[in-house]
């Protein structure tokens, strides 16, 4: 299965495909095509085409009657209702702009946002866009038509690194411009304030909206590898900071863990799904979590 | 080597790269550096004391090289700083004529009291030897009682050892050094001391007497007694006795003559006594008016000098540095060839030392009897050269005792002698000598492993010079060069007489009992006055007379003089330089350094493996 070879392919091979529409759809039609038993089952009501059964499908799925006429096996593909807002945000801040191997964290950020946009554009979801940084620089307000994913797409292959990062503050926005219940993705490195950040989230899932974290980090922010002595410079502050890592690693390690292990406590208990995302690793635990958090939500 | 200090401006070189490393650090963009913060305090404060340790670690390291190659040594610790008088006081007995001690106290005293305010003031006594009276002190009332205190000995002049004293006192400092002497021309005799370039000298002559008459030799024999007399100036009519055991034997009216002369007594005098010549000379020295002469049977000192052929000329300048007149303690000399000793002929029981210049024609009697002579506590003196045979002497005379004879070496570039055990009784004796003993200058040596061997003296190669082994009950003193001129010129030197008469006056020392000595020279328990004195242990008796040299006060003009101490101005250098590298030698503190640059070195590679 092509797509299922598509889904593994890791980041840093994406990025070679230069459009971000044709990275989407790989990353896309990858995942779902390797899907042993297909998450979007009962998602649609209104049949849409026939095709032909992969190995992979669900069996169930398949039209006996046709089978029985024709001797061959189909199933069923279905148009899905749109029911759902989603908004996805992306953190464009200076930090995203950290990688250590040949994606970013913006890159990867960008691919994950606009993989999901393909996706919920293929479940017929309304979806919108926000890039920011410690402001709202983009935004795209949700749509469901046949170009919006285009125009989305165009909106994120464009996105350039900013400034300082302040996530409270468009989720703070978000909030106040939801009209209705819908999915709020956020995909961002979360250096900030954890409280801010937890508060606005907080705040989302006040209103009613079903919330997911993607907290993107490089490999090297996750292990910090360095060896030699180095003088390290905030991408976002410019502040410097002279380390001998082999000393300073383990209390960086611990104060990262910490303020990933609040983000995951305390957006846990505020039913909020968190997920940690390494950008050397493929796209499909973040996409299985968006179905996961989708098919709760239908 | 004081030029490889210059050395230590390389330690700018590692405070250099530090601080061009403190830029050099990589630069790395991060996304948030708030969570290096925490440990970026301790671990910034660690690797701050850590990079100065290796800094100062490897700024040691260079330093202490310089310093190493510089070959340090420590010198007298000089506690006191700031300029210095020193008043030099001679109490020979050239100043022991009429009104003369009361001359030079005065003058001491005055010398004293127009010491510069600032200055420390020290007293130092001189004759032969030098003592300090008075060390630097604020007090001037302490160096004039110790001026007070000093009284004329019957001791000879010799500068070398008082400017020696006093540049020692005054150390490196600079300040006035004031003589009161004098300014007699027979103390340069025995060469010079040492002033610095930054000490005035300033001289306070003391007048000599008028005239002098001096008995300065006694010789008798079975018929007669021949009396010599020194006149300087011009005397009046004089008596010369002759006394046979404090009883007048004969006397006879002269008028003495200028310069030397001789009074002949035909008389027979018994085979024990102690005859005494005097004068009545009232206008001189009194001390050098009388001489003793002891008729007990004679133990003079006799050398046994084996050669290897009598007829070559490996002894001649040995013979002549031992020839009567040469220097102050004489020695009857025997010449034998080594072929010859064994053959009919054997170590006589008065010969207090042998001195082996060849080795040929050795037969094993010969070398059993020599052997026999050293364990028994006889004095041995080997010196090497092209008739030497190493192997051979240390196959018969080292029963239990490692003699490291070896090869000889040529010198391209000459060297010369250094002393290495200053505390030696040849080397004290030769006083200021021994720093002249680098004159001399060696083309050919013998390399010689010293073993438990004492060295007195190397080369300045540091090879063994002079070594000391104890063999039985005798001593065997090996010099590591020969005794002619093939091998090097010392025998052109004037150190070479002084340094064979202390040689083998040293190794005959306990098997010859000297019984006439110069006052300088007495042996423990006699007075250093002229007269008769007993000993005890052994039983017997010794005359002292004095130093017959001191008896012409004749002086050097301040000019003269001035420009003597100028000339040794130059070899004073010498000596110091002499001194440090003896001391340098002694100490070898370039090893320590060495030691503590490994071990800086060792912390240096452990502490950068931790920084890096």
């Amino acid at each position: 299965m092509v797509g299922s070879d598509l889904s593994g392919l890791a980041p840093s091979v994406l990025v070679r495909l230069g459009s971000l529409e044709l990275v989407a759809r790989t990353i896309v039609e990858g995942f779902l095509g390797g899907l042993h038993r297909s998450p979007v089952k009962g998602f649609s009501v209104e049949f849409s085409e026939y095709r032909r059964y992969l190995p992979g499908d669900d069996p169930a799925r398949i039209d006996w009657k046709l089978a029985a006429r024709s001797g061959r096996y189909y199933v069923k593909e279905f148009e899905e209702e749109t029911n759902l807002e989603c908004h996805l945000l992306l953190d464009i801040s200076g930090s995203m702009g950290y990688g250590s191997q040949p994606v970013t964290k913006l890159q990867y950020g960008g691919f994950l946002a606009a993989a999901l946009a393909c996706l919920m554009h293929r479940q017929c979801d309304g979806v919108g866009l926000m890039l920011f940084d410690d402001r709202v620089i983009e935004s795209v307000p949700v749509g469901s038509r046949s170009g919006h994913l285009q125009t989305l797409l165009s909106v994120l292959s464009k996105a350039k690194i900013g400034g300082k990062s302040d996530v409270a503050k468009p989720l703070d926005e978000i909030a106040t411009r939801l009209r209705r219940r819908g999915l709020v993705v956020l995909i961002s490195d979360l250096l900030d304030d954890p409280g801010a950040v937890i508060r606005g989230l907080k705040h989302l899932r006040f209103r009613g909206s079903e919330v997911i974290v993607f907290h993107v980090l490089d490999p090297a922010e996750l292990t910090f590898p360095f060896e030699r002595v180095a003088q390290f410079e905030d991408m976002e502050t410019a502040s410097q900071v002279i380390a001998v890592p082999s000393r300073v690693r383990q209390c960086y390690l611990k104060n990262s863990e910490e303020q990933q292990e609040r983000y995951r406590r305390e957006l846990r208990l505020a039913n909020i799904d968190y997920h940690l995302v390494n950008t050397a690793k493929p796209f499909d635990d973040a996409l299985m979590s968006y179905l996961s958090t989708r098919g709760r939500r239908a | 080597m004081p030029a490889f200090l210059f050395g230590c401006l390389a330690a700018g070189v590692p405070i250099v790269l530090h601080l061009f490393r403190r830029e050099r650090f990589q630069r790395v963009r991060f996304s948030d550096v708030r969570f290096l913060l925490g440990a970026q305090a301790q671990q910034m404060n660690h690797l701050r004391l850590y990079e100065l340790l290796l800094l100062a670690l490897r700024v040691c390291v260079v330093l202490l090289l310089a310093f190493a190659f510089a070959h340090p040594f420590f010198g007298p610790d000089d506690q006191l700083d700031g300029p210095v008088t020193v008043v030099l006081v001679d109490t020979s007995f050239s100043v022991s004529g009429p009104g003369q001690q009361d001359e030079v106290q005065a003058l001491a005293r005055a010398a004293v009291n127009a010491t510069p305010d600032g200055h420390l003031v020290g007293v130092v006594a001189f004759d032969d030897e030098a003592r300090v009276v008075a060390g630097l002190t604020g007090s001037r009332s302490s160096a004039l009682a110790a001026v007070d205190s000093l009284s004329a000995r019957p001791r000879a002049t010799r500068y070398s050892e008082g400017l020696t004293a006093a540049s020692d006192l005054i150390g490196d400092r600079s300040g006035r050094l004031v003589l009161v002497s004098d300014m007699q021309a027979a103390g340069w005799a025995t060469g010079g001391g040492s002033v610095s370039p930054r000490v005035e000298l300033e001289l306070r002559p003391v007048r000599p007497p008028v005239s002098n008459l001096a008995v300065v030799g006694l010789d008798i024999d079975s018929n007669s007694a021949r009396v010599d007399l020194l006149q300087v100036g011009v005397g009046p009519d004089t008596t010369v006795s002759l006394a046979l055991d404090g009883a007048v034997v004969d006397k006879r009216s002269v008028t003495p003559v200028t310069g030397r002369s001789t009074v002949a007594f035909p008389v027979k005098f018994p085979a024990s006594g102690v005859v005494m010549a005097s004068v009545v000379d009232p206008s001189g020295y009194s001390v050098d008016d009388r001489r003793y002469r002891l008729l007990d049977q004679s133990r003079q000192a006799t050398l046994l000098i084996v050669v290897g052929d009598v007829q070559s000329s490996e002894a001649f300048y040995l013979q002549r540095a031992l020839a009567p007149g040469s220097y102050t303690d004489p020695f009857a000399v025997s010449v034998v060839s080594a072929a010859a000793l064994g053959t009919g002929l054997d170590i006589p029981e008065e010969v207090g030392a042998v001195v082996l210049l060849g080795t040929f024609g050795f037969n094993r009697r010969g070398r059993g009897l020599l052997a026999s002579f050293v364990q028994n506590g006889g004095g041995l003196f080997v010196a090497a050269g092209p008739a030497f045979d190493g192997d051979l002497v240390e196959g018969f005379l080292s029963r239990g005792t490692e003699l490291g004879f070896g090869v000889s070496q040529v010198h391209v570039n000459p060297v010369t002698l250094v002393v290495s055990e200053s505390r030696h009784p040849i080397i004290r004796r030769l006083g200021g000598l021994a720093s002249q003993l680098s004159e001399a200058r060696f083309t050919r040596t013998l390399t010689t492993d010293p073993g438990v061997g004492i060295v007195i003296a190397r080369f300045s190669d540091q090879a063994p010079a002079l070594v000391e082994y104890e063999v039985g009950e005798g001593r065997v003193l090996f010099f590591a060069s020969d005794l002619e001129t093939k091998w090097n010129d010392w025998p052109r030197q004037r150190t070479f007489v002084p340094f064979l008469h202390e040689v083998l006056s040293y190794l005959s020392d306990h098997r010859v009992i000297q019984q006439e000595f110069v006052a300088n020279k007495v042996p423990a328990g006699v007075p250093d006055a002229p007269g008769v004195f007993a000993l005890v242990d052994p039983p017997g008796r010794v005359v002292v007379n004095v130093d017959s040299g001191e008896s012409d006060p004749t002086p050097l003009s301040q000019d003269q003089f001035v420009a003597s101490v100028g000339r040794l101005a130059q070899a004073g250098e010498n000596q110091v330089e002499l001194t440090a590298v003896e001391q340098e030698g002694q100490q070898q503190v370039w090893r320590y350094l060495l030691l503590l640059v490994a071990v800086f070195l060792t912390a240096e590679g452990w502490l950068g493996r931790l920084v890096a």
